[in-house]
Order: C-alpha cells, then sequence, then structure tokens
C-alpha cells in the first residue's frame, strides 16, 4: 500500500510540472468541474422552482376542496386547521377599452359587513396589483360585470367598494367578498375549503373525512390531486434536464479516459521498469487508476463546492431585484434555488461511477491485458 | 545456483539461436560476450525472466524458471535477482535517491536492511542524490541503475551493456564496483557486454558466436 501511495502522489504531482500532461490534466479537470457545477446549480434552480412553488400553492390556496356538506362535524378529523364555507365565480372590470377578467370569491370567514351602509354596495378586499394597475386605493369605488342567470340580460353591472387591499397569489386579480353578500353575486355551487396542518398528509385526512362521510365519495379533492398536472410537468421538465446535463459528465468522462490512454503510453518505459523491479501488476493497475481518478476528483471537488456556494449566495440575496428579473407571474419571491442533499448525492454518486469507469477501463484494458507485453521481447 | 540446458531462441519460427550448455556457480562473475546479433542481451532475458525460450531448460537455484509464475514467487524472483536491463529507465517525477529506494517501496522493506548507504558511497554518487534524472550524464546514470539494482542486496546481478556509452574512467570505475561486488559481497554476477575491460575483469567468459 505503501508503494500505491508513493507513487500516486508522485505521479500526480508530476503532471503539473510535465508539460505534456499537464494541459490534458486541465482540460479533464475543468470539463469535470463545468459539469458537475452545471448540472448541481440547475437542479438545485429546478428543485427550488418546484418548492417555492408548492409553497406558494399551500400558503394561499385550501388543501382539501369538499364539493358537497358533510353530515359529520369535521372537528374531529385530525390534521384540520379550519375549515370554511366557500364560493367562487368570474367577473369583468371594463374601462373603455380595456377588459379585464376577475376571480370572485367568498369566505365565511371573510366578514366585511359590519360596516355595510348600503345594500347595492358590495365590499371587498382587492388585489393589490388590480388596484396599482387602475389607480385604485382603499375605499374607492368601482364597477364590475357579472353574470345574471335570473336576470334578462344575463348579466348585471354592481358597485364595489374596496374594503382592503391584499396580496394576491392567484394569476388573475381577485376580489374577496363576505360570504352574506357572495351568496347574491357569486351563482356556482357553494365548496368546503379546508386547511391542514400537515398538508402532505393530505391523503390520510381525506380517507379520515370519507369515513365519516361515505356520501362524499368523488366530492372530495385535495391540493395534492388539484395541481397533479402541474407538478408532473415540473417534474418531467427536471428529469429531462437531468438526463441532458448529464451527458455533460458522460463527455467529460471521455476527456478522463483519453487522459488515462496518454499517461498510460507516455509512462510505457516506467512501467515496465516496475514490473522488472518486482511491482505487483495489481498494485501498478491501482496507482493509473488512483492517479486518473484523484484528477477527477479535483474537478469534482471544486464544482461541487463552487455550486454549493453560489447557491447559499442566490438564495440569501435579493438576486432577483439585482437582476430586474419579472417572476410575478408565478407568484414567488427570491431566486427559486435551493440546496437539495438528494440531488447532490445522487449527481456525487453519479459522477464517482462514470469517473471510476473513465479512470479504471483504459487502465484495466491496456495493463491488464498488454502489460506483460512492456518487459517481454516477444510472448510465445 | 544457474543452469541453461539445450536452451534455444527461435526468432520469426526461422531465426534460431542456440546456446552451449551452461552452469553458473554461487560467487561467479561471468560475461556474456559475441558479436551484435549472436543473442547476448536475449540470454540476459531468457535468465532474467524477461524473455522465454523456445526450447530447453533454464533452472535458478535448482528450479525451473517456469515455476516461478505465480504473482508471489515472480515478486521473489525479482527480489533476490538485481536486473540492470536495456528496458530499466530512471523515473522522472522522482529525484535519485527515490529511483534507488523505489525497490524498498515496491517490496515493502525497510532502508536498515538495504544496501542503500554502502553503495551510495561506494559508486560515489551521494552528491547525486537530490538531482533529478534529467541532470545525469550517462556515467551518472549507469552508476544510478546499478545502485537501485543492488539495493536490496540481491544474491544474483544480471547486468546487459552496463558500460555502454561509457568512457573509460567511468568503465573503470564501474568495473570495479562490480569486482567489488563480486568479491566482497559475494554477488554471483552475469554480464553481457562487447567491453574487453569488463570481459577480462571477470572470472569466466561465456562466448557466444553468430
Amino acid at each position: 500500500m505503501k508503494f500505491i501511495y508513493f507513487l500516486t502522489k508522485k505521479y500526480l504531482l508530476s503532471i503539473f510540472t510535465d508539460k505534456t500532461l499537464r494541459l490534458p490534466a486541465l482540460i479533464s479537470i475543468i470539463s469535470i468541474f463545468v459539469s458537475v457545477f452545471s448540472l448541481l446549480i440547475v437542479m438545485f434552480v429546478m428543485k427550488g422552482f418546484e418548492l417555492k412553488v408548492q409553497n406558494k400553492i399551500l400558503e394561499n390556496f385550501p388543501h382539501i376542496i369538499l364539493s358537497n356538506k358533510p353530515k359529520n362535524n369535521l372537528d374531529n378529523v385530525e390534521n384540520i386547521i379550519s375549515y370554511s364555507n366557500s364560493l367562487q365565480g368570474y367577473g369583468a372590470y371594463i374601462d373603455g377599452d380595456k377588459f379585464e377578467l376577475i376571480k370572485l370569491k367568498a369566505q365565511a370567514n371573510i366578514n366585511t359587513d359590519s360596516d355595510i351602509d348600503d345594500k347595492n354596495i358590495y365590499y371587498g378586499n382587492v388585489s393589490k396589483d388590480f388596484l396599482l394597475l387602475n389607480n385604485l386605493v382603499k375605499n374607492d369605488y368601482f364597477e364590475i360585470y357579472i353574470p345574471s342567470p335570473n336576470t334578462l340580460k344575463k348579466i348585471k353591472k354592481i358597485k364595489i367598494k374596496i374594503r382592503d387591499e391584499i396580496d394576491n397569489s392567484e394569476s388573475i386579480p381577485t376580489i374577496y367578498f363576505s360570504y352574506s353578500q357572495a351568496k347574491n353575486i357569486i351563482f356556482s355551487k357553494e365548496f368546503i375549503e379546508i386547511k391542514l396542518y400537515d398538508p402532505f398528509k393530505s391523503k390520510e385526512t381525506i380517507n379520515s373525512i370519507l369515513d365519516q362521510n361515505n356520501h362524499l365519495k368523488g366530492q372530495i379533492v385535495d391540493w395534492q390531486t388539484i395541481n397533479i398536472n402541474l407538478f408532473n410537468i415540473m417534474k418531467l421538465e427536471r428529469l429531462s434536464l437531468g438526463i441532458f446535463l448529464s451527458f455533460l459528465i458522460l463527455i467529460a468522462s471521455t476527456t478522463i479516459y483519453s487522459n488515462t490512454t496518454s499517461m498510460i503510453f507516455q509512462r510505457k518505459s516506467e512501467i515496465a521498469t516496475l514490473l522488472i523491479l518486482g511491482a505487483k501488476k495489481n498494485y501498478i493497475l491501482a496507482v493509473f487508476v488512483l492517479v486518473s481518478f484523484a484528477l477527477s476528483f479535483i474537478g469534482y471537488f471544486f464544482g461541487s463546492i463552487l455550486a454549493t456556494i453560489l447557491t447559499n449566495l442566490l438564495a440569501r440575496q435579493e438576486i432577483i431585484e439585482i437582476l430586474d428579473i419579472n417572476l410575478t407571474f408565478y407568484g414567488i419571491e427570491g431566486f427559486p434555488i435551493i440546496f437539495s442533499y438528494s440531488y447532490f448525492i445522487i449527481i456525487s454518486l453519479f459522477t464517482f461511477f462514470m469517473i471510476s469507469i473513465a479512470s479504471f477501463l483504459p487502465t484495466s484494458f491496456y495493463l491488464n491485458k498488454n502489460i506483460d507485453e512492456l518487459i517481454m521481447r516477444d510472448i510465445k | 545456483m544457474i543452469s541453461l540446458k539445450n536452451v534455444t531462441k527461435k526468432y520469426n519460427n526461422y531465426d534460431l539461436i542456440s546456446y552451449n550448455d551452461l552452469i553458473i556457480n554461487k560467487g561467479d562473475f561471468i560475461s556474456i560476450v559475441g558479436p551484435s546479433g549472436s543473442g547476448k542481451s536475449t540470454l540476459i532475458d531468457l535468465i532474467a525472466k524477461l524473455n522465454t525460450c523456445s526450447s530447453g531448460i533454464i533452472k535458478i537455484f535448482d528450479k525451473s524458471i517456469n515455476t516461478y509464475d505465480d504473482k508471489r514467487s515472480i515478486q521473489l524472483f525479482r527480489k533476490v535477482i538485481g536486473i540492470m536491463s536495456s528496458t530499466s529507465s530512471l523515473f522522472s517525477m522522482l529525484n535519485i535517491s527515490d529511483n534507488i529506494l523505489l525497490p524498498l517501496i515496491i517490496h515493502n522493506e525497510d532502508i536498515c536492511n538495504s544496501n542503500f548507504e554502502h553503495i551510495v558511497e561506494k559508486l560515489n554518487i551521494k552528491n547525486l542524490l537530490d538531482k533529478s534524472s534529467g541532470d545525469l550524464s550517462s556515467g551518472e546514470r549507469q552508476r544510478v541503475l546499478l545502485a537501485r539494482a543492488m539495493v536490496l542486496k540481491p544474491k544474483i546481478l544480471i547486468a546487459d551493456e552496463p558500460t555502454a556509452n561509457l568512457d573509460l574512467d567511468n568503465t573503470k570505475k564501474l568495473v570495479n564496483f562490480l569486482r567489488y561486488l563480486n568479491d566482497e559481497l559475494k554477488t554471483t554476477i552475469i554480464v553481457a557486454t562487447h567491453d574487453d575491460i569488463v570481459s577480462k575483469s571477470s572470472k569466466r567468459i561465456y562466448e557466444l558466436e553468430k
């Protein structure tokens, strides 16, 4: 083992002083560095984006929706924080040529009725973005058009007083009404929104609700099912990018392969001398595999360290503001990047696997097979 | 110690070298001489197990050379036979000291059990120890190769043209050292050479014809 350690160290150090070996070695190191760095950063961004979108959904949307009333009280169902009746419909804001679709929501836990002094005016909490775009402020009035199935025109205009402004997580402007007022303007079916302590146990909670309310079968849905297509698309996107970027590591491995091959050919006479001096074939093989692996490891090491540092920097700083990137469409704040241990381990293992193969194959192929030819003038 | 019986070596299926039977005893100093192409280096390679004979038997320590085939015995073989072959080279990334000590590292031996200090002094290469192999002259290089072959105190030294490219002064120094190894350390020496100074210094001459 002393021999392996001694020669590996000496060969490794000599590579950086040998003019012919230095450049190919640097190319191997840089190629592994770039591929590991890129793969880690891209996967961390994908993971960060998915997590931020998921958190936003969990923060602003119900975790379970019931489209019918339960027979039994939901208070004794585990994992439920709160539940409330809700209505949802759509209206339109028209100002000259301007037409804007507006979501109308009502929740029983929103109480804006206390200061209502005119039954023909509806009081609502309105999205901040909508107010800014239309130069409206708190206590201003504006009009919207809503569907009216009971009237001849099937459409009617209502007046809204802005009671408060709210940060909107939805992609379109939203107005929240008190439940009692909303019943007069939203004609959709009433549903129940449930918030959970642990949204990731929504399936178990659904089962608990169904145990007590068998009639709700097919009328209960959780946030995971509602957003399954979105999460599947994000997973597919992540997977395809991961596979595509893995090819970078594959290409980098070919540079290690060729670098190892050229190193062995250049050291042929030294290998022959080692054999004449009595070195074991396996030990010589181990030396060249380790030298090649160590070179690649340098690239991996710096690639992973830099990716980790950059991930932490991007996650901490308000880089979105500095770079003026518009992510309002997704409703997320800050740069969507997060350090993921699982991705780090998977990418590290994959890189180690590839560089091990790239180091072992040429060494094994040229030394294990042809090593006797190096010292024997001819073989029977 | 070493014996050759009916040994032949066939090249390209028609060039045949036949060797007369030969017995080398412990403490011998034998020079293999002959014109170029007579098979001097081939014989050295056959004895050093760097080549295989086409027919006949070569015995070393009363055992056929073919029995030194498994990993352990081949390693032991290389340990007890010091080889200064034409294929030997010095390692450019090691200094001269590490080059000489390399067999100790390979065989996991302690420097205390070696000839290092003694050989370095005898070959007058102490001043070269920190140098790189690229900084050596031909004479210095041959002396370093000889030091490396002898560092493990081998029982047999096999050298192929040890004085090639050396001037008269360096040749004499190297020959004196070979004589010292043979006389004082009782090392059995087999040398392939075309140099009269070397052959005249040996105890026996084995002559080959083309």
